[in-house]
C-alpha cells in the first residue's frame, strides 16, 4: 500500500511513469569535437577558441556569426560530416585577401567563409535554435515546478525552501534586489551562485567596481540603484528566456551605441512592421493579422505530445504504441482475441479482468490454472504449451480488489472502451419518446407525478414527449373529474402512460424505427447549373423601341414596366441606353436623357430611325 | 527613519527599507532582456467595473455558488480571487514557443497553458500567447480564473463519508478527442493519462476511471475535453435533483437599490 492507501505494485519489468518532471540533463561536461577537415580533437567548451583559431590558421575557414550559433557542437558535427565528402568551395563563399593567416603579405590568398547565406546553413542554424529553445524551456518548466529547492538568502539568514520563485520573490520584496521575474529566468541556481560570488568578492553587481568592504558595497549599491543586473552585460544573457527567442534584432551589435529605450523602440517598430506588411495592403492585412494572432492565442490544438504513452502487453514485456498494435500483438504472439474476450462485459468487469491478469503475470501465475512458476519465461512457455492464454474464469477475476489498478499509470485501463454511445446524443432511436407520436389519435390514460391523471385523445406529441390532448378529462387527487377541450402535459410530469390494449405497441415501435423514426426526409437540394438557368432565361434580353416612341406615353409605360432594359434606336442611343439599363426604375435621369434625345432626333434625324420594335 | 541595524556582521545585515525604495524606483521598467522588474502590483486595490463585481466587493454575495446558481457571466477575475483566493493553486501545464514567419526571420512568442483549481470543487483552464514568458503566464492565469466552473462529486456505491468520485458517467469532447469519466470506488485513485490526471486532481476528484478516444496526442484538446467532461457533472440531471425549488430573484434584482445608489458610477457593463 502506498501513501494514498491504494494497492500498488511497484514493478520491475515495467517501468513506472513518474508523475513529476524529471530533471533534464544539460551537460556541462567537456565534449570532444574533432576538426572539420583534419582529425585533431578539441574538447569543448574550453577548447572553443583554439578550435576556431585552428580552423582559421590551418584551413583558412571562418564561420560567420559564431557567437550566435546555438549548440555549436552539433553544428560542427553536421558540417564535419558534410566536408568529409565535399570541398570547402561547394558550401563556403571564397574571399581573396592579400595576406597569409599569420599576417605576412601575400597576394590573393583564398579564405573561406561559412555563413547562413547558404540556405542549408540557415536551416541548420534555425533548427538548432529551436532545439536549444526546447531544451531551455524544459529546464525552465522543471525549475518552475520543482519544490525541492533550498538555499540561504544572500542578505539575511533565512533559509528559503520550496519553489525558486519564492526565493527570487524574497530577494525582491525583502532586500530589493532585482534579478528579474522568476518566470522569465532560467538556470536560476547558476544565476544566484554567480550573484553570490560577486557579492562575496565585493564587486558591485551592476557596474562591476571593487570595494573595500561589505558596508561600502551595500551603501554603493543602495545609493546608485545598482541592486539589479546590468542589461548591457552580455554574460547574464543566458539566464533570461527572452534571449533564446530566434529573433535577430535583439542582438544587433551596432545598435548597442543607442540607449536602451531607443533600441527597444527600434526592435518593436521592426517587429510591428513585419507583422503588418507582408503584403502591400497594410490596412486590410492588419485586421486579418489581429484576428489570426488572436485565434492562435487561444488555440489549444497546437500543443502536441512529445512522446506517447506506450501500452504494456498483458503477458510479456513487449510495449505497444497504440491499441491496434496491442491487439495485433496479442493475436499474433499469444493467440488471444482481446475483443471477443471482453465482448459482453461492462466497463467495470473489463477493468477487473485487466487488473487480474496483470496481477497474475506479476506473480508468475498462470491465468487459467493458477500454477506458480519461477520466472516470466517459464510462465510464457507454460501458457504456450497448454494454451492457457485467456482471461480466466469469472469467479477468479470478479473480486472487488481488482477495482484498484495493479500498476500505476497503466495506459491500458484508459482505453477500455465501454459503449460510448449510451450517453451521447448520436442515437435517437434508443428512446421511447416515439410512443406518444405513434399513439396519435388514440385515447389514452396518463398518470401524472402529482398523483393525478388525465384521460384523453392524443392530438400531437413532440420528440420530448410533451403531449397535447383533446377531449380530455382531468382526474385530480380527490378523484374529482374536470373536462377540458385541450390539455397539454409536459414530459416531466408524466409518470405512466396506459396504452390501449388493442394496440400492439412493440410491433408499432419496430415499424416506426424501420421507417426512419418519423424524421423528415432530407431534401436533396437540386442546385440548378448555370446552363439550366440560361436555358430557361427569356431569350430576349433587351427591348428596343424607336426613339420616336421614347417620349410618348407608350414609351414611358414600357420603360416603367418592362423587366428587360429598354434600348432606344437613335444616333445618340448609347448615351441614355446605359442610363436606362442601369436605372430601370428610376425616372429622373432617364427622363432627362429621353427628353434630350427626343429633341435632337426630332430636330435632325427624323428620317433615319429604324422602325423596328421587339 | 533608520532601522536598527541588526547586530549580525558581514553581508547578512538587513537593509533599511527606505534605501530599497529608491533602488526600486530606478529599477523600474524593462531592461533589454526583460530584466527590470516592474513595481509591486497593487493587488489589494480592486475597483470593480461590472455590477457583479460591485456586489461581490461589498460582500452582498456570499459565495461563488450563488453566482453559478443564476449562471451570471463572470467578467472580472478578482471575483474568483475574492471567493477562492488562498485555496486556488495554478499550474503551468506547458510553455511552448510559437513561431511566425516574417520578412526578417521568425518571430517567436511564448504560449502558456495554465490550469487552476482549488482541489475542492473548482477548476479552470486558460491559454495565452505573449512575447515574454511572465506575461503569458500571468495572462493565462487570468483567463483560467475567468473560466472556473464548479465540479460535482458523488459516490460510487455506499453514500458514506464525503463524495469522492464523479456522480455519473460524463463525456467531454474537444476536437477529435473525447474523454469519458466513469465513477470509481473509493481508493482507486485517478486512472488516466498524466494531463487529465492533473486536472482531475485539481478539481478535487479523488477516484475516477477515464476512457479516451481520438488523437490523444494533441494534449491541448485532451485537456480541454477533460475540462468539458468535468464541467458537465453539474449539467447532468440526476433523480436527486428532481425536486422543484422555488424561483429566487437574481442578485441584480435583489440588490437593485444598492446598485442604483452608488455614486460616481460611470461605466457599468451589463454583465
Amino acid at each position: 500500500m502506498d501513501m494514498n492507501g491504494k494497492n500498488v505494485f511497484k514493478s520491475d519489468p515495467f517501468p513506472i511513469l513518474m508523475f513529476n518532471y524529471t530533471k533534464p540533463s544539460i551537460s556541462k561536461q567537456s565534449q570532444p569535437v574533432s576538426c572539420l577537415k583534419c582529425d585533431i580533437i578539441f574538447s569543448f567548451p574550453l577548447g572553443k577558441e583554439d578550435y576556431l583559431g585552428h580552423l582559421f590558421l590551418s584551413h583558412r575557414l571562418v564561420i560567420a556569426d559564431v557567437e550566435e550559433i546555438a549548440l555549436l557542437e552539433e553544428y560542427l558535427e553536421f558540417w564535419q560530416k558534410e566536408f568529409k565528402h565535399h570541398e570547402f568551395e561547394e558550401y563556403c563563399t571564397t574571399m581573396l585577401l592579400d595576406q597569409l593567416p599569420d599576417g605576412t603579405f601575400s597576394k590573393n590568398e583564398k579564405y573561406y567563409l561559412l555563413s547562413d547565406i547558404l540556405p542549408k546553413d540557415r536551416e541548420l542554424r534555425d533548427k538548432l535554435k529551436e532545439k536549444r529553445l526546447e531544451k531551455v524551456l524544459s529546464q525552465h518548466q522543471y525549475e518552475l515546478t520543482d519544490r525541492n529547492f533550498q538555499r540561504e538568502c544572500l542578505y539575511c539568514r533565512d533559509v528559503i525552501s520550496g519553489l525558486r520563485s519564492t526565493y527570487i520573490e524574497h530577494l525582491f520584496s525583502k532586500h530589493f534586489l532585482q534579478l528579474g521575474k522568476s518566470e522569465n529566468l532560467v538556470f536560476i541556481d547558476e544565476l544566484v551562485a554567480k550573484v553570490a560570488t560577486n557579492l562575496e568578492k565585493l564587486i558591485c553587481l551592476y557596474c562591476e567596481k571593487k570595494f573595500k568592504d561589505r558596508a561600502t558595497l551595500k551603501e554603493h549599491m543602495r545609493k546608485k540603484g545598482h541592486k539589479r543586473i546590468n542589461p548591457n552585460n552580455r554574460s547574464y544573457d543566458k539566464y533570461f528566456l527572452e534571449n533564446y527567442r530566434a529573433n535577430n534584432q535583439v542582438h544587433e551589435k551596432k545598435n548597442l551605441s543607442y540607449p536602451r529605450k531607443t533600441r527597444q523602440k527600434l526592435a518593436n517598430k521592426n517587429q510591428d512592421k513585419e507583422a503588418t506588411c507582408p503584403s502591400g495592403d497594410s490596412e486590410c492585412v492588419n485586421f486579418k493579422q489581429n484576428q489570426t494572432s488572436e485565434d492562435s492565442d487561444s488555440d489549444w490544438s497546437d500543443w502536441n505530445a512529445e512522446s506517447l504513452q506506450t501500452l504494456a502487453c498483458l503477458y510479456c514485456i513487449e510495449r505497444c504504441k497504440d491499441f491496434n498494435t496491442f491487439r495485433q500483438h496479442l493475436l499474433a504472439e499469444h493467440s488471444l482475441d482481446f475483443d471477443s474476450c471482453l465482448k459482453d462485459l461492462n466497463f467495470y468487469q473489463r477493468i477487473k479482468i485487466v487488473n487480474y491478469i496483470r496481477r497474475q503475470t506479476y506473480q508468475h501465475r498462470c491465468v487459467t490454472c493458477n500454477r506458480r512458476f519461477e520466472n516470466n519465461n517459464e510462465l510464457l512457455q507454460h501458457l504456450e504449451k497448454e494454451t492457457h492464454y485467456g482471461v480466466g474464469e469469472k469467479k477468479q477475476w470478479d473480486k472487488p480488489e481488482y477495482f484498484f489498478p495493479t500498476y500505476e499509470d497503466d495506459g491500458l485501463l484508459c482505453i477500455l472502451d465501454d459503449n460510448p454511445n449510451d450517453d451521447t446524443d448520436e442515437t435517437v432511436a434508443n428512446t421511447l419518446n416515439c410512443v406518444p407520436i405513434i399513439l396519435q389519435g388514440h385515447g389514452v390514460l396518463i398518470d401524472l407525478r402529482n398523483e393525478c391523471s388525465v384521460a384523453g385523445r392524443i392530438d400531437s406529441a413532440d420528440g420530448h414527449m410533451n403531449i397535447n390532448l383533446i377531449e380530455a378529462v382531468f382526474i385530480d387527487r380527490l378523484q374529482k373529474q374536470h373536462a377540458f377541450e385541450q390539455f397539454m402535459v409536459r414530459e416531466r410530469m408524466i409518470r405512466q402512460i396506459h396504452i390501449p390494449p388493442h394496440i400492439n405497441i412493440t410491433q408499432e415501435i419496430h415499424d416506426w424505427c424501420e421507417s426512419g423514426c418519423g424524421r423528415p426526409k432530407l431534401k436533396i437540394s437540386k442546385k440548378r447549373t448555370f446552363k439550366e438557368k440560361r436555358v430557361q432565361k427569356p431569350s430576349c434580353t433587351a427591348t428596343w423601341i424607336p426613339s420616336k416612341l421614347a417620349g410618348s406615353v407608350l414609351g414611358d409605360s414600357l420603360l416603367k414596366y418592362s423587366r428587360t432594359p429598354i434600348m432606344v434606336f437613335s444616333k445618340y442611343s448609347s448615351q441614355f441606353n446605359s442610363a436606362i439599363s442601369k436605372k430601370k426604375r428610376s425616372w429622373s435621369s432617364a427622363e432627362i436623357f429621353l427628353a434630350k434625345a427626343i429633341l435632337q432626333t426630332t430636330r435632325r434625324l427624323a428620317n433615319t430611325t429604324k422602325d423596328t420594335s421587339c | 527613519m533608520a532601522d536598527a541595524a541588526p547586530a549580525r556582521g558581514g553581508f547578512r545585515g538587513g537593509f533599511g527599507s527606505r534605501g530599497g525604495r529608491g533602488g526600486r524606483g530606478r529599477g523600474r521598467g524593462r531592461g533589454r532582456g526583460g530584466r527590470g522588474r516592474g513595481g509591486k502590483e497593487d493587488s489589494k486595490d480592486w475597483v470593480p467595473v461590472t455590477k457583479l463585481g460591485r456586489l461581490v466587493k461589498d460582500g452582498k454575495i456570499r459565495s461563488l455558488e450563488e453566482i453559478y446558481l443564476y449562471s451570471l457571466p463572470i467578467k472580472e477575475f478578482e471575483i474568483i480571487d475574492f471567493f477562492l483566493g488562498a485555496a486556488l493553486r495554478d499550474e503551468v501545464l506547458k510553455i511552448m514557443p510559437v513561431q511566425k514567419q516574417t520578412r526578417a526571420g521568425q518571430r517567436t512568442r511564448f504560449k502558456a497553458f495554465v490550469a487552476i483549481g482549488d482541489n475542492n470543487g473548482h477548476i479552470g483552464l486558460g491559454v495565452k500567447c505573449s512575447k515574454e514568458v511572465a506575461t503569458a503566464i500571468r495572462g493565462a492565469i487570468i483567463l483560467a480564473k475567468l473560466s472556473v466552473v464548479p465540479v460535482r462529486r458523488g459516490y460510487w456505491g455506499n453514500k458514506i463519508g464525503k463524495p469522492h468520485t464523479v456522480p455519473c458517467k460524463v463525456t467531454g469532447k474537444c476536437g477529435s478527442v473525447s474523454v469519458r469519466l466513469i465513477p470509481a470506488p473509493r481508493g482507486t485513485g485517478i486512472v488516466s493519462a498524466p494531463v487529465p490526471k492533473k486536472l482531475l486532481m485539481m478539481a478535487g476528484i479523488e477516484d475516477c476511471y477515464t476512457s479516451a478516444r481520438g488523437s490523444t496526442g494533441t494534449l491541448g484538446n485532451f485537456a480541454k475535453a477533460t475540462y468539458a467532461a468535468i464541467a458537465k457533472t453539474y449539467a447532468y440531471l440526476t433523480p436527486d435533483l428532481w425536486k422543484e425549488l422555488p424561483l429566487g430573484s437574481t442578485p441584480y434584482q435583489q440588490f437593485s437599490d444598492f446598485l442604483a445608489d452608488k455614486p460616481g458610477a460611470r461605466h457599468h457593463i451589463d454583465a
